[in-house]
């Protein structure tokens, strides 16, 4: 267990000790901030507008630290050898993976605090401009959203573990990982789609089966209807909630249970 | 080789001057066309929805922002030419309404510039009406409602859509009062110019020509003045 806290401490202070994680952490003091800018453009949904802003933001920084922040830092274990160090500490594969997952997930802890708090007291300050056009409980609405948008990116964060197990370096990491990104973006609409009879008919079962399929194994990182309920301050169901929950939990697991099944066979001379 | 600094310094002002003259110089603003497809196609909603992914909300707040970049273009064009920007105007708000149904600058638009600044009352009418299921106001509704029986002079439609919107958590006795006079149809130019003048209160200045314009074409209407005349009489 000590090898575990050491390890995860050791992976938390290499990536505040990274100069693109400090400037994403000082951009997200600023972002809430800017955002304010295009949504008083809108008319009445004004509250709705800056919590669409905020979730994309929240998105983009996400998607940052893993692809800028989390894939080099794995990447560069196993390119440079970094890895055999921990290794001979001695620690098992198994910790080595853990304890890198834990510290690379806790990494997004602190930017989650500075963007929470820098976005409230810009909801704050919204709520003193537009008044009653920013809908009361809309900061709750996105703390909430906040917390369920980021779940899939901690599966997300398991799926970078599950790659990078059998992969060479940073490229081929990268390439699968954007890969699974955009697929995981696209399919629930295109399955959406599908439920369209006209699109239905016109669309090869075949291909209705590979969707379904690919669907089934990658994670659902559209949460798009959540947000959207959330945005407008409509209530979600706690089964819905606890059932989003249960998925993204389950499946980084079970990630990360397949990425250490595979890292421990895989041949690191 | 090693440069004095003033030296240095001449040699950055001029690259930056020139740097400045070569963006000046390059500057190439493509014409804004108007031959932009018009067509609207369920297909080609889907497709936006897909390429949105989880950001849906965001696609309908581009969509708003798009209308306000058309209305703003439609005012600097003819009057004969503005059809084109009116088309892409219903897309729009088609596609923000198909992003997000619970946005409601989509409907206050869709009743400010749609109905009344590109005259497309039908299209009004259905796009309004399409907020029922996910909004608790019933000021869509009731607008729907006053357009298809000032405009589309269709009373049938116009109390059914008053007798829903009266039927909101939010609806103010102005809506059931409006829905019983249409019932009674005794609903004139009063009525209208009350309800017009209601609207434009809450509608931002700047989109509010739409319905200023339709609030003098009532007034200056001869049977509307005979109206008006037999109401003030009768009071």
């Amino acid at each position: 267990m000590t090898k575990f806290y050491f390890l995860t401490r050791f992976t938390l202070k290499e990536i505040y000790s990274q100069r693109i994680y400090q400037i994403l952490a000082g951009m997200l003091v600023v972002i809430p901030w800017l955002m304010l800018i295009p949504t008083s453009l809108f008319m009445l949904d004004i509250g709705k507008v800056f919590i669409d802003l905020l979730f994309l933001c929240l998105h983009g920084w996400a998607l940052v630290y893993i692809f800028f922040i989390a894939c080099p830092l794995l990447a560069r274990d196993l390119e440079q050898g970094t890895c055999h160090i921990f290794l001979t500490l001695p620690m098992s594969r198994t910790q080595y993976y853990w304890s890198r997952f834990a510290g690379i997930t806790s990494g997004f802890i602190p930017l989650l605090i500075v963007f929470l708090v820098s976005s409230s007291l810009a909801f704050t300050f919204a709520e003193s401009i537009w008044g009653t056009y920013i809908q009361t409980g809309a900061n709750t609405s996105f703390i909430y959203g906040t917390l369920l948008i980021l779940l899939p990116y901690i599966a997300l964060t398991a799926v970078l573990f599950l790659i990078a197990s059998s992969a060479t370096g940073l490229p081929e990491i990268t390439v699968f990982l954007f890969s699974v990104w955009l697929l995981c973006w696209t399919i629930p609409p295109v399955l959406g789609a599908l439920q369209s009879a006209d699109i239905q008919s016109s669309t090869p079962d075949a291909i209705v089966l590979i969707i379904k399929v690919a669907n089934q194994l990658l994670p659902d990182l559209s949460g798009s209807d959540i947000s959207l309920a959330l945005a407008h301050n409509n209530p979600l169901q706690s089964f819905q909630v606890i059932g989003y929950c249960t998925h993204h939990l389950a499946y980084a697991l079970l990630a990360m249970l397949l990425a250490i099944t595979m890292f421990k066979r895989r041949d690191l001379s | 080789m090693t440069f004095r600094l003033p030296v240095m310094m001449l040699v950055m002002f001029t690259l930056v001057a020139l740097i400045i003259w070569g963006r000046s110089a390059s500057e190439y603003h493509v014409p804004a066309s108007q031959e932009v497809s018009t067509e609207w196609s369920e297909r080609q909603m889907l497709l936006y929805r897909a390429m949105a992914g989880p950001v849906p909300a965001i696609a309908a707040d581009l969509a708003v922002l798009e209308v306000f970049n058309i209305y703003a273009n439609s005012q600097q064009t003819p009057l004969s030419s503005k059809d084109i920007w009116w088309s892409q105007l219903h897309n729009q708000l088609r596609t923000g309404q198909a992003m997000d149904p619970y946005f409601r600058d989509i409907y206050r638009l869709t009743e400010g510039l749609l109905a009344y600044e590109a005259n497309k009352m039908q299209a009004s009418v259905d796009l309004l009406s399409k907020s029922e299921p996910y909004l608790n106001s019933s000021d869509p509704l009731l607008i729907a409602s006053f357009i298809a029986h000032q405009e589309l002079h269709n009373d049938e439609l116009a109390f059914e859509l008053a007798n829903r919107a009266s039927q909101k958590p939010d609806a103010q006795p102005f809506t059931v009062g409006f829905a019983s006079s249409l019932l009674k149809k005794n609903s004139g130019c009063r009525a209208a110019l009350q309800f017009l003048a209601y609207r434009l209160e809450s509608m931002p200045e700047k989109y509010q020509q739409g319905i200023r314009n339709r609030i003098k074409r009532l007034q200056s209407d001869a049977a509307c003045k005979n109206d008006m005349n037999g109401a003030q009489v009768s009071n």
